[in-house]
């Protein structure tokens, strides 16, 4: 405590010693040119100049803030111009891509008018805060306040203040010699009472508890976001939130049956879904299995049926149908005891099984075989069904059956 | 003599030596300030302000009204409907996107062309600027239906459905545009303003004045060193505006013409919109500007020669107007697109013909008039044509929006807009929250950029010689000697 | 501000003159470029090169002439603004008017050859086919020519009127001059506005008729103001370094004019992306045909060059008030905008020629020379004979004393 009486008293006594600044009053352009002019010839450093509107003939003080304060616009509207670019990329192209009428993901054109934006409101904040912090504003105290004539500097009057910093300052010369360059009126001015340094008593009290009182509602937040409620949230706007509808697989009292949903009159058929073809989709005719084919069966066709083959029902009956498959084989080497092994397609039943019966084991299975009928659909297990008697034929064909340079082929290898 | 005297009383004379002054009468720097300042500093309120702002605040209530209506009620209220969905909302906000183009006209494009006669309108115009977004903004807003969700038009964080808006949409674009011009402009015209705003804490004499422009104008001292750094950022700024304002309409161009709509998909769309919001700003500008030098006794900081270039610019903008106008049409026959052609024919010819020549009248025939001298320096004649424009280039909107709409493609589906009664108290109803904002701003701060005005003033360039030689004796003067080679250790 | 005025008039009357020094070869100069044009169309006409010649032709035609329409705009605009600085150049714009003469005549063979060159001509062809049949009445050879004529009438016109005035007042001293070009330019800029769209729309747009777009009158106006003041910067420093100017032309001015440069090169970029990006977006087969054509192809290298040429580099290199106010930098960048103003002019119409990318040969070059040299000629008969500056223009003082004003 008593430390701090001697500081702020001995920085009274300075003040009765020395003013902080001199500070010039002239009454015209011509006036505050000519003196800043002379000032500035003579050498002095620690000088400003106060003017209502910007005089051209006498700025150039701060060249080198100027330059930087540029590069620093620069770099902001470069900043925004990047920020603009990831945004746009981020949200529509990388975090939740969708298509808009056929644009790329990341479509350039239609980013730039958002880039440019973004690059101007970048580049116009980075110039007005850089006016605010390379100018070192706000600042609402100032010695220069503490003059009385300094009010007309925003009207019609000039100033210069020369600080006591200046090594070759001295209060009565440089006065004197401020006089002579034409000042109307030169004021000592001296520092703030180190009294009006101190925020009035109750302020610091006040904030304090705005402070305190802010928390609670934060504390509120985080205290009710960490616990469950039983009470469905509560929504100031409700938007479509509640409505007056059941939901599915929802409760109703209405219905004797308790359901919500209800179910469709007996014989409903969707759209599509009406499978009159007995022979299509059943493999049926007149109640006995197809012998034949419900369509022409092209080489594209086995082609397909065999592709369907190798995925659905290779892993089993194995790429040769013998029912070597992997499955089958993994099986066997675990002995495990309810394995059923799966059917060789060339066995004489299998080969004697018409057309339509091979299909309905495909879409119902048999034994252990699972249905396939969810999986596979209907044209694909015709294909797979054209396969299997190709298949069935590979393995009992003679010799005429190749084509004549297969032939010659057969012949050379059997010899060689 | 003779000729400087009459210069003095009318500025607008032609005269291809001497400039014309830009401060009329017998002004210094104090009296400026004096003039500018007694708008704000008298202690009651004029009796034609306090009525503009009673009939400007009840329209504001009424818009206040019908938009708690409209939220409460649903977009059904409005005139909308198949096939004319984009109605009076539309409209009314391309309206006041376009008017808020003159405020950074005149004081960033304007400032670029060294046109030193913007000083004593830049302040109001900007004003205008902002108030007009303000408006402009409104209307998208309400359009949305649930204004209450009007952020989701914002990437906002955290997103938990990473739902982000679509970049690629022109509406969206809107969004950043109009956004980025409200925050550049206000930048713009606070900027400008912190000078002005410690002239009023400089002669406030109540203690709540001094508070509050003291924080306004965060200090500002009118030292050289914020000048310079203030002068750099302000021709920054307006090199920045400049595009930017281009832009904002260009974009708001792109929300009809990137579409297949004949009659919006053109073109020659965003030079057109901007001459057009170029074009209605400044008839604005006029409009307001020639009671406000009446009532508040300006008539000698914005002069009749101030009023002269605003109307040769209307002029300007006006044929550059007609030339779209012109264009579109010829090119809709030269097409060969019969439903481009049919467009044109039924704006001409077809139901609202009426609203179509009263633009053509209003945006391109009556600015004719300013052709002729005395016309355009007559401050009647200059009213009526500035708030025809206005009306002229309302209905442009009304034109492009409503007739390309409604009759379409299909024939079966065409259809004729009617607006009800909400749209048109919120159209009435914007022009009331516009008014107010004025009026207060009129009345609370500076409505003439003093320091700039000033700056052009003869006063501020003197003729006689400012060189100065430094002769020893004064070096002797300032320095302390003894001091110096202690604080240096430099002895002389 | 005395210094200035005083070397202006120690220099007199006569030093402002280019007479006798570089303005001797004009005549020579002319001769050679018909020479080299007639050379060039003998050599294509027995190569079957026709067409090849026609389109390379009509490019340079289209060059010089959005020059000379440059220069048309930046005199009215500086009289109609009244502007006081740009009054030490602008008797060089008004000699850049010159060109029109010459260009009214050369623009006979565009008229022999329409026939090869646009496709409307083609009366089978607008037989059948109904979007050319409505055309048709704005699309047809007698219209055509007669649009022609009146573009040309008006340029000439008004012209010889701007000039004129220009070099009556270097005599007669009369400030009522000035008055009188103030008020009359206002109307020129309305007639320049409208032949400029049309002339556009007929010799260079109509060369792909069916397609069409509004702003492209705009896009060719966009394209003419670059190069003015590109052709400004460039042409000063030029009488510059022979002599004249020197003292007088100060590098505010120079930066001023870099200023304009820089702005129209975002003007111009402006209404390029306006046009593609609306295309583009709406993606309308009529219309993105034009665009198809320069971007799919070997003709994306042209875009490409274009786009960072005509744009990016001037951009970034101008945008510095360094870069403006050197000369030797604004003066590169004033050539390599030309230079790209020629790629732009290229890129809009030799397409049509031909699907394939037309790398510049020699008939390009030749015909290229030829109009330069035709052109060149016309400029320097004017420069002969009169004042290289305005002398007595009322304002011409401020002007010199820009440097203090600014």
């Amino acid at each position: 405590m008593s430390n701090s009486k001697k500081v702020s008293l001995s920085i009274q006594e300075a003040q009765v010693e020395r003013p902080v600044c001199l500070l010039a009053e002239f009454e015209s352009v011509a006036g505050i040119i000519r003196a800043t002019k002379a000032i500035k010839q003579v050498g002095f450093r620690h000088f400003d100049v106060y003017t209502p509107f910007p005089i051209h003939e006498i700025s150039g003080l701060e060249r080198m803030r100027v330059t930087i304060f540029r590069w620093f616009i620069f770099l902001s509207g470069l900043s925004g111009a990047t920020v603009a670019l990831l945004l746009q990329w981020y949200t529509n192209a990388f975090n939740y891509p969708f298509l808009v009428s056929g644009k790329p993901y990341f479509s350039l054109p239609a980013n730039i008018p958002i880039t440019f934006e973004l690059t101007i409101l970048f580049s116009a904040l980075g110039t007005f805060l850089g006016i605010l912090f390379f100018g070192g504003l706000p600042r609402f105290a100032h010695p220069v306040y503490r003059s009385n004539v300094f009010k007309r500097v925003t009207n019609d009057r000039f100033f210069i203040s020369i600080d006591a910093t200046e090594p070759a300052f001295d209060p009565i010369k440089t006065k004197d010699a401020l006089l002579s360059l034409g000042a109307s009126t030169v004021d000592e001015i001296y520092g703030f009472p180190p009294s009006t340094y101190l925020l009035p008593k109750g302020l610091p009290y006040t904030l304090l508890i705005l402070v305190a009182i802010a928390i609670v509602p934060l504390a509120n937040i985080a205290l009710i976001r960490s616990k469950s409620s039983p009470v469905p949230r509560l929504s100031i706007i409700p938007d479509m939130d509640k409505q007056q509808k059941l939901k599915a697989q929802a409760e109703s009292t209405l219905f004797i049956d308790g359901r919500a949903m209800r179910l469709p009159v007996a014989g409903t058929i969707a759209r599509g879904e009406l499978r009159e073809d007995d022979h299509f989709y059943r493999g049926k005719i007149n109640g006995d299995w197809a012998t034949t084919f419900p369509l022409t069966i092209s080489e594209e066709f086995i082609k397909r049926g065999q592709n369907r083959f190798e995925i659905y029902c290779a892993t089993c009956h194995g790429l040769d149908g013998y029912g070597h498959g992997s499955t089958a084989k993994r099986a066997e080497e675990l002995e495990q005891a309810t394995w059923v092994p799966p059917s060789n397609l060339h066995d004489a039943t299998v080969r004697a099984r018409q057309v339509g019966h091979i299909f309905n084991t495909i879409t119902n299975g048999i034994r252990n075989m699972p249905a396939y009928g969810s999986q596979i659909p209907v044209l694909d297990r015709w294909a797979i069904v054209a396969y299997v008697r190709a298949l069935q034929r590979s393995q009992r064909a003679k010799l005429e059956d190749v084509s004549l340079e297969m032939r010659k082929e057969l012949e050379a290898r059997r010899k060689g | 003599m003779e000729a400087i005297r009459q210069r003095e009383i009318d500025n607008a004379v032609d005269d291809p030596i001497h400039p014309p002054l830009l401060v009329l009468g017998e002004n210094d720097f104090a009296t400026v300030t004096e003039k500018v300042c007694a708008v704000v500093e008298q202690k009651r309120h004029p009796t034609s302000w306090l009525i503009a702002l009673g009939i400007a605040g009840s329209l504001l209530f009424t818009l206040l009204i019908m938009i708690a209506y409209t939220v409460g009620v649903g977009l059904g209220v409005w005139g909308l409907n198949v096939p004319v969905a984009w109605g009076f909302a539309i409209v009314n906000f391309v309206f006041w996107v376009g008017i808020a183009h003159a405020g950074t006209l005149i004081s960033a494009i304007l400032f670029l062309f060294r046109q030193r006669w913007r000083t004593s309108i830049n302040r109001i115009a900007e004003a205008m600027t902002i108030f007009a977004i303000f408006c402009a903004g409104l209307f998208p807003a309400i359009h949305v239906g649930r204004i209450w969700v009007i952020y989701w038009v914002f990437p906002y964080y955290p997103n938990q459905m990473n739902m982000w808006p679509n970049f690629r949409s022109p509406l969206l674009w809107d969004v950043f545009a109009v956004g980025t011009y409200l925050l550049v402009s206000l930048m713009f015209w606070y900027l400008g303003m912190i000078p002005d705003l410690a002239t009023l804490r400089d002669r406030a004499t109540t203690k709540a004045r001094q508070i509050t422009y003291g924080i306004l104008s965060l200090g500002w001292r009118g030292s050289i060193r914020h000048w310079e750094l203030y002068e750099a950022g302000y021709l920054i700024l307006a090199a920045l505006a400049t595009p930017l304002v281009l832009s904002v309409h260009s974009v708001v161009s792109f929300d009809f013409a990137v579409s297949l709509l004949p009659g919006w998909h053109t073109t020659i769309f965003p030079p057109y919109f901007v001459a057009g919001a170029i074009f209605s700003g400044m008839a604005l500008v006029v409009t307001l500007v020639v009671p406000i030098r009446s009532i508040f006794k300006l008539k000698d900081l914005i002069t009749l020669h101030h009023l002269e270039n605003m109307n040769k610019l209307i002029l300007t903008t006006s044929l550059l107007v007609g030339y779209a106008y012109a264009i579109e049409f010829f090119t809709a026959w030269y097409s060969g697109n019969s439903t481009e052609l049919f467009v044109f024919w039924n704006r001409a010819l077809g139901p609202y013909a009426w609203a179509y020549w009263l633009m053509v009248f209003c945006n391109v025939i009556a600015p004719q008039v300013f052709w002729i001298k005395k016309l355009r320096t007559n401050i009647i004649c200059m009213w009526i044509i500035s708030i025809l424009v206005n009306i002229g280039m309302w209905f442009e909107r009304f034109v492009i929006v409503i007739t390309s709409l409604h009759r379409d493609f299909l024939p079966s589906s065409w259809g004729m807009y009617k607006p009800t009664w909400v749209d048109i108290l919120i159209l009435l109803g914007s022009f009331g929250l516009f008014f107010s904002l004025f009026l207060l701003f009129l009345r609370f701060l500076p409505m003439i950029a003093i320091s700039e005005v000033k700056g052009v003033m003869p006063q501020a360039h003197p003729t006689e010689n400012t060189e100065i030689e430094v002769s020893t004796k004064l070096k002797e003067a300032f320095y302390n000697h003894e001091l110096r080679s202690a604080n240096t250790g430099v002895s002389e | 501000m005395k210094k200035s005025n005083l070397q202006l008039q120690n220099a007199s009357f006569s030093d402002l003159v280019l007479r006798g020094k570089i303005g001797k070869g004009a005549l020579l100069l002319a001769l050679i470029g018909v020479g080299l044009l007639t050379l060039s169309f003998i050599l294509s006409t027995t190569a079957g090169q026709v067409k090849h010649f026609l389109f390379s032709y009509l490019t340079a035609f289209c060059y010089f002439l959005s020059l000379s329409l440059g220069a048309l705009f930046f005199i009215c605009v500086q009289h109609v603004t009244k502007a006081s600085w740009s009054i030490l150049i602008r008797r060089i714009a008004e000699f850049i008017l010159a060109p029109f003469v010459v260009l009214a005549i050369l623009s006979i063979p565009i008229l022999l050859g329409a026939n090869i060159l646009y496709e409307w001509t083609d009366k089978a062809l607008i037989a059948s086919d109904t979007i050319l049949k409505g055309k048709s009445a704005y699309l047809n050879l007698p219209f055509f020519t007669a649009r022609g004529v009146f573009y040309f009438v008006v340029w000439i016109t008004t012209s010889i009127f701007l000039l004129r005035l220009s070099l009556i007042q270097d005599k007669s001293k009369d400030p009522g001059i000035t008055l009188t070009l103030q008020r009359m330019s206002a109307p020129i800029l309305i007639l320049f506005g409208f032949t400029l769209t049309f002339f556009s729309f007929d010799f260079m747009m109509s060369l792909e008729p069916y397609w069409y777009s509004t702003i492209y009158g705009v896009y060719f106006f966009a394209g003419s103001a670059v190069s003015i003041f590109a052709l400004l910067i460039a042409l000063s420093a030029i009488l510059e370094s022979l002599g004249y100017f020197r003292g007088v032309l100060k590098i505010d001015h120079y930066h001023n004019l870099g200023k304009f440069l820089f702005g129209f090169i975002i003007f111009w970029a402006y209404i390029g992306f306006s046009q593609f990006m609306l295309i583009w977006y709406a993606n309308i087969t009529e219309e993105t045909v034009f665009f198809a054509k320069r971007f799919h192809g070997s003709w994306s290298i042209v875009s490409l060059i274009i786009l960072i040429g005509h744009f990016i580099i001037p951009f970034l290199g101008l945008i510095s008030r360094f870069a403006k106010r050197r000369k030797q930098l604004l003066v590169t960048f004033a050539v390599w905008m030309l230079v790209m103003h020629y790629v732009d002019i290229y890129w809009l119409i030799m397409p049509e020629f031909s699907g394939g990318i037309v790398p510049p040969g020699l008939i390009e070059l030749s015909t290229m020379f030829g109009f330069f040299a035709i052109v060149v000629s016309s400029f320097l008969y004017l420069v002969r004979r009169y004042s290289l500056v305005p002398v007595n223009d009322p304002c011409l003082e401020k002007s010199l004393r820009f440097a203090e004003l600014s």
